[in-house]
C-alpha cells in the first residue's frame, strides 16, 4: 500500500496531464479497478437479487427475496463499517478498546432522546454543559489553554447552530449533535487513559461503556431511553430516512445511501491511513518511543485516531438504526455483542488491513444469515456421517495435539523409551497418530452410547450455535492465523514477489556473469 | 504490623489515609440515612459481598502482575466454578455436609485444571504477541459462556440448602441471618490472610513478588519462571471457582454471574493497583461496601436499583483520572 502511494505521487510529478480531473478519475478506477467493480456490484445487488428469485426490487411486493437481501447487505456493510472503524483504532493505531459499543450505540439515542425532550429553553443550559465537558478534557488531556478556548468555542458554536432556538430539534439537527457528543465522549476516554498503559484503556473504555448500557436499560430512566423495550422512533423519521417498504418509506434509495456511506467510510480511512498523519499513527503503533523521540507527539495523534474512529462508528450506528425492523433504538446496540463483533471481524479479516474487516463481515455476516434457518441433525448433510458435535469433537482433538504436539510427543518417546534421532521420531509419531486415532474412536463410541436414546432429537439450529461458533473463531483464529485472511494473503503474496524478484536478480547476474567475458570491456 | 506502617512510603501512607476516611464516610453516611439496624444490615451484606468480589479479584489481580494477562476469562471461572458445584451438590447424595464438601472439590478440580490447561497450552506461545492474550481470553469467556449454557440450559439455578453445618441462624441488627453468611465472611479472611502469608512468608511467595516486579531477572536466576506463571495462573482460577461454588447456597447460579463478577474484579483492580495484593484486599472492601450503601440508598431514595449498578463504575472512573495507577500500584508513567 505504501510502495503504490508513493508510486501514484511519483507518477503523478512526472506525469503533469494527470492533474485534469477527468484522466485523474479515469486513471482513479483504473487504478483502483477492484474497488469499483466491488461498488458496482453492490449497487446493482438488488437488481441481481431480483432476477435470481424472480422478485421485484421495488416495492410492489415488499416480501420478495430482493427486498430481504436489500436489508441484510445494508445492515452486513454497516456492520463492515464499524469494524474497519475499530480496525483504524486496534489494527492501524495499536489501541485496544473495548467500549467501541458506546459509539455504535449512543447516536440513536441522542439524537431520538433530542427529538422527544428538546425543548428551546435548554438551549442555553445545553451549551454550557457542552463547553464545561470540553473545558475538563481539555484540562485532563492538559492542551494549552488557548487550543482549549478555540475547541470550546468552536464547539459551541456548531452546538448553538444545530439546536434550533424555536421548536424542535430535526432529525439532521440530531444526527449533528450525536456525532459532536461522540468526539467529546472519544476525546474524554482518550485523554483520562491514553498516555497509560494499554490495559488500563482496554478496562476503562470497557467501564464507560457499560455505564452508559446499564443507564440505557435500567427501569429508573424508562421515561427517557424506554428501558428494556427501547426507545421507538418511528413517528419521527421522515419517509426519506425509513427503508420499511410498507409505510412509504423508500427501501431501494436507503439502500443506495448506505452503499455510498460504506464506499466513503472505505475510502476516508483509506485517505486517513496513507495521509502523512495515518503514517505517523502507524509509527506510533509500531514504535511509540522512536515517534516521540523524532518529534511526534504521538498522544495527540492517538486522540485524533480516536476521534476520527469514534465518529465513524456513530454514524454507521445512525445508519444501522434506521435499518432496524422493530424501529427502536435499544440497548443491545450498546451491549458488548457489538465490541465483540468487530474485534473479531478485524482479527479473522487481518488486523491493520485494510480490506480485511469487509471480507470477514461480508463472510460471516452473510453466511450467518443464510444458515439461520439451516438444522444439524445426526445424519446432517454437511458432514455426511459425522455429526456436528461429532466433528466439534474431531476438531477439539486436534487443536488439542496440534497444541501440545511438542509436550505429548516427548512423552511418548519417554514411555517407548526411544532417544531423540529420526527413525524413533517416526515411531513417536505414529504412536501419538494411534492415540488420536483411538481417543477419536472412544469420543465416537461415546457419542454413539449416549445418544442412544433417540438420535433425532439432536437437532441444532445453527443461529443457536452462532455464540459457541464465534468463541472458537476467536480461539482457532488467535492461534492459527493471526494476521487473518487478507493478512496472510498479503504476506504470500508480497514473499511471492519477493522470490521472483530474488529469481530475476538472479539471473540478471548470472547474465551479466557469463556476457563479461565476450562483451564486458567493449562498451 | 507496626513494623509494615513505619516501612510504608509516603504515598501508601496517604492510600491507607484515604481508604480509611472513606470506609468511616460508608459508615457514618449509612447510619445517618439508615439509622442504626438497617444500615449493620447494608454494611454485613456488603461485607459479605466484598469477601467474594475478593476471591475473584485477587486471583486477576496476581494474573496480571505477574504474567501480564488481563484475564477476561476469570468471570467464565466462577460460572464454571458454580455450575460445576451446583450439579455435584445437587447430585452427590452424602449428608448434604459431605456432599458441599464434595461440590466444593469438583469446582476446584475442574477449573483448576481449565487453568492449567489454558494456561500452558493457548496462553503460553502468546506471550511474545500480548494483545492477543487479550483477545484469547475474552473468546474463552465466551466459549465457557456457552458451554455452560449448552450444558445446563438458560434457566437461573434456585438456590440449594446450605449444608447442615451452616443451616442454623443469628440474630444481629434486628433479624435473623443464616450462619452460612458468617462462613463466607469467614472463609473469604482466611484465603485473604492464607494467600498473604504464601506471597509473604514462603520461598515461592518471594519468586512470585520478584516475578512481578521483573519476570526476565528471576528466570535468568534460575527459576523456572514459566512453572511459577501456570502456578499462580491455577490458583486464579482457583479463587474464582471457589467463588462460584459459595455463592450456589447464597443466591444460586445464573448466567450472567461471571460478567458481574468480572466487572467488579476489575473495578477492584484498578482502585488497588494493579498486582499488588494489599491493595487488591483494601480495595475490595471498598466496592463491596460501597455497592451495599449505593443499593440500599438508591433504592430507598429511587425505587430503582440504577445507582448502584453505576456507582462502583463511577469509583473506578474518578480512580483513574485521579491517580491511574490506583491506590497501592506501581507509578507508571
Amino acid at each position: 500500500m505504501i510502495e503504490r502511494a508513493v508510486y501514484r505521487r511519483v507518477e503523478r510529478i512526472e506525469n503533469p496531464t494527470g492533474r485534469k480531473l477527468a484522466a485523474g478519475l479515469v486513471r482513479l478506477v483504473l487504478e483502483n479497478w477492484f474497488y469499483a467493480l466491488f461498488f458496482v456490484l453492490l449497487w446493482r445487488f438488488p437488481y441481481l437479487v431480483a432476477d435470481l428469485t424472480d422478485s421485484e426490487v421495488m416495492p410492489q411486493r415488499p416480501t420478495g427475496g430482493s427486498v430481504f437481501w436489500q436489508s441484510v447487505m445494508a445492515q452486513t456493510l454497516l456492520i463492515a463499517c464499524l469494524a474497519m472503524s475499530y480496525n483504524v483504532l486496534f489494527g492501524f493505531g495499536g489501541i485496544i478498546s473495548f467500549g467501541h459499543a458506546l459509539f455504535f450505540g449512543i447516536g440513536g439515542y441522542t439524537t431520538f432522546i433530542l427529538m422527544r425532550e428538546y425543548e428551546p429553553g435548554a438551549r442555553w443550559p445545553v451549551l454550557a454543559g457542552f463547553a464545561a465537558l470540553v473545558v475538563v478534557i481539555g484540562a485532563l488531556a492538559r492542551i494549552p489553554w488557548r487550543r482549549l478556548a478555540l475547541a470550546a468555542l468552536v464547539g459551541a458554536a456548531l452546538l448553538y447552530l444545530l439546536l434550533p432556538g424555536s421548536g424542535g430539534v430535526s432529525v439532521y439537527q440530531g444526527f449533528g449533535v450525536a456525532v459532536l457528543l461522540s468526539v467529546a465522549l472519544s476525546l474524554l476516554s482518550g485523554a483520562v487513559t491514553l498516555r497509560l498503559r494499554g490495559v488500563y484503556f482496554a478496562m476503562f473504555t470497557l467501564a464507560l461503556a457499560e455505564v452508559f448500557w446499564v443507564l440505557a436499560k435500567s427501569g429508573t430512566l424508562r421515561a427517557l431511553t424506554g428501558a428494556e423495550d427501547g426507545l421507538p422512533f418511528r413517528d419521527l423519521i421522515p419517509d426519506a430516512l425509513n427503508p420499511t417498504p410498507t409505510a412509504g418509506g423508500n427501501r431501494l434509495a436507503m439502500y443506495r445511501v448506505t452503499v455510498i456511506f460504506f464506499a466513503l467510510v472505505f475510502l476516508a480511512i483509506r485517505r486517513y491511513i496513507n495521509s502523512p498523519v495515518g503514517r505517523v499513527i502507524v509509527a506510533v503503533r509500531d514504535n511509540e518511543q522512536r515517534a516521540r523521540a523524532i518529534g511526534y507527539n504521538a498522544f495527540h495523534y492517538k486522540l485524533l485516531t480516536m476521534v476520527f474512529a469514534g465518529v465513524l462508528a456513530t454514524l454507521s450506528g445512525l445508519l444501522f438504526v434506521l435499518w432496524g425492523s422493530a424501529k427502536r433504538v435499544d440497548p443491545t446496540l450498546l451491549s458488548l455483542n457489538y465490541t465483540v463483533e468487530p474485534l473479531l471481524l478485524t482479527l479473522i479479516g487481518g488486523v491493520g488491513t485494510l480490506t480485511g474487516p469487509v471480507v470477514a463481515a461480508l463472510g460471516l455476516e452473510l453466511g450467518r444469515t443464510y444458515l439461520r434457518e439451516e438444522t444439524f441433525t445426526f445424519s446432517t448433510r454437511l458432514f455426511g456421517l459425522l455429526s456436528l458435535w461429532q466433528a466439534l469433537w474431531v476438531a477439539g482433538f486436534a487443536l488439542f495435539f496440534y497444541v501440545f504436539r511438542r509436550g505429548l510427543r516427548r512423552g511418548v518417546a519417554r514411555a517407548l523409551g526411544a532417544g531423540r534421532d529420526p527413525g524413533s521420531r517416526a515411531v513417536t509419531l505414529a504412536a501419538g497418530a494411534g492415540a488420536a486415532a483411538a481417543l477419536i474412536v472412544v469420543a465416537l463410541v461415546a457419542q454413539a452410547i449416549y445418544a442412544e436414546t433417540d438420535l433425532d432429537t439432536y437437532v441444532y439450529k445453527v443461529a443457536d450455535l452462532w455464540q459457541l461458533f464465534q468463541g472458537m473463531l476467536f480461539v482457532l483464529v488467535v492461534m492459527l492465523l493471526p494476521h487473518g485472511i487478507v493478512g496472510t494473503w498479503n504476506r504470500w503474496w508480497f514473499n511471492r514477489r519477493l522470490r521472483r524478484m530474488a529469481r530475476q536478480a538472479a539471473a540478471r547476474a548470472a547474465g551479466a556473469e557469463t556476457a563479461e567475458p565476450s562483451g564486458g570491456h567493449e562498451a | 504490623m507496626p513494623g509494615y506502617f513505619a516501612r510504608l512510603t509516603p504515598r501508601y501512607r496517604r492510600s491507607w489515609a484515604l481508604v480509611a476516611a472513606y470506609l468511616a464516610f460508608l459508615v457514618l453516611i449509612s447510619l445517618i440515612d439508615f439509622g442504626g439496624n438497617t444500615a449493620g444490615q447494608t454494611l454485613f451484606r456488603g461485607l459479605m459481598l466484598s469477601m467474594l468480589i475478593f476471591l475473584v479479584a485477587s486471583g486477576l489481580s496476581l494474573i496480571f502482575g505477574l504474567l501480564d494477562v488481563l484475564n477476561f476469562a476469570q468471570g467464565a471461572f466462577v460460572l464454571v466454578g458454580a455450575y460445576i458445584g451446583y450439579a455435584t451438590y445437587q447430585s452427590v447424595e452424602l449428608s448434604s455436609t459431605y456432599s458441599f464438601l464434595a461440590a466444593v472439590g469438583a469446582a476446584v478440580v475442574s477449573v483448576g485444571l481449565l487453568g492449567a490447561v489454558i494456561e500452558t497450552g493457548l496462553i503460553r506461545p502468546l506471550y511474545a504477541r500480548p494483545v492477543f492474550q487479550i483477545v484469547l481470553t475474552f473468546g474463552l469467556g465466551a466459549i465457557l459462556l456457552d458451554l455452560v449454557q449448552r450444558i445446563y440450559g438458560p434457566q437461573p439455578k434456585q438456590p440449594l440448602a446450605p449444608p447442615e453445618l451452616f443451616r442454623g441462624t443469628f440474630y444481629l441488627f434486628g433479624q435473623s441471618l443464616s450462619i452460612y453468611r458468617l462462613f463466607i465472611i469467614g472463609l473469604g479472611l482466611v484465603i485473604m490472610v492464607a494467600v498473604g502469608l504464601l506471597l509473604n512468608r514462603t520461598r515461592l511467595g518471594i519468586i512470585i513478588r520478584a516475578g512481578v516486579q521483573d519476570a526476565e531477572m528471576v528466570q535468568a536466576l534460575g527459576i523456572n519462571v514459566r512453572r511459577v506463571f501456570t502456578f499462580v495462573f491455577v490458583l486464579g482460577a482457583v479463587l474464582a471457582g471457589l467463588a462460584g461454588i459459595v455463592l450456589v447456597p447464597y443466591q444460586g447460579a445464573t448466567l450472567d454471574l461471571g460478567n458481574q463478577f468480572l466487572i467488579l474484579a476489575i473495578v477492584v483492580v484498578v482502585i488497588g493497583g494493579m498486582g499488588s495484593y494489599e491493595g487488591t484486599a483494601v480495595a475490595s472492601f471498598i466496592v463491596g461496601l460501597t455497592r451495599a450503601v449505593a443499593e440500599q440508598m438508591s433504592l430507598k431514595h429511587f425505587d430503582a436499583p440504577v445507582l448502584a449498578e453505576t456507582s462502583i463504575l463511577f469509583l473506578m472512573i474518578v480512580v483513574l483520572l485521579v491517580q491511574p495507577s490506583g491506590l497501592f500500584g506501581r507509578e507508571e508513567s
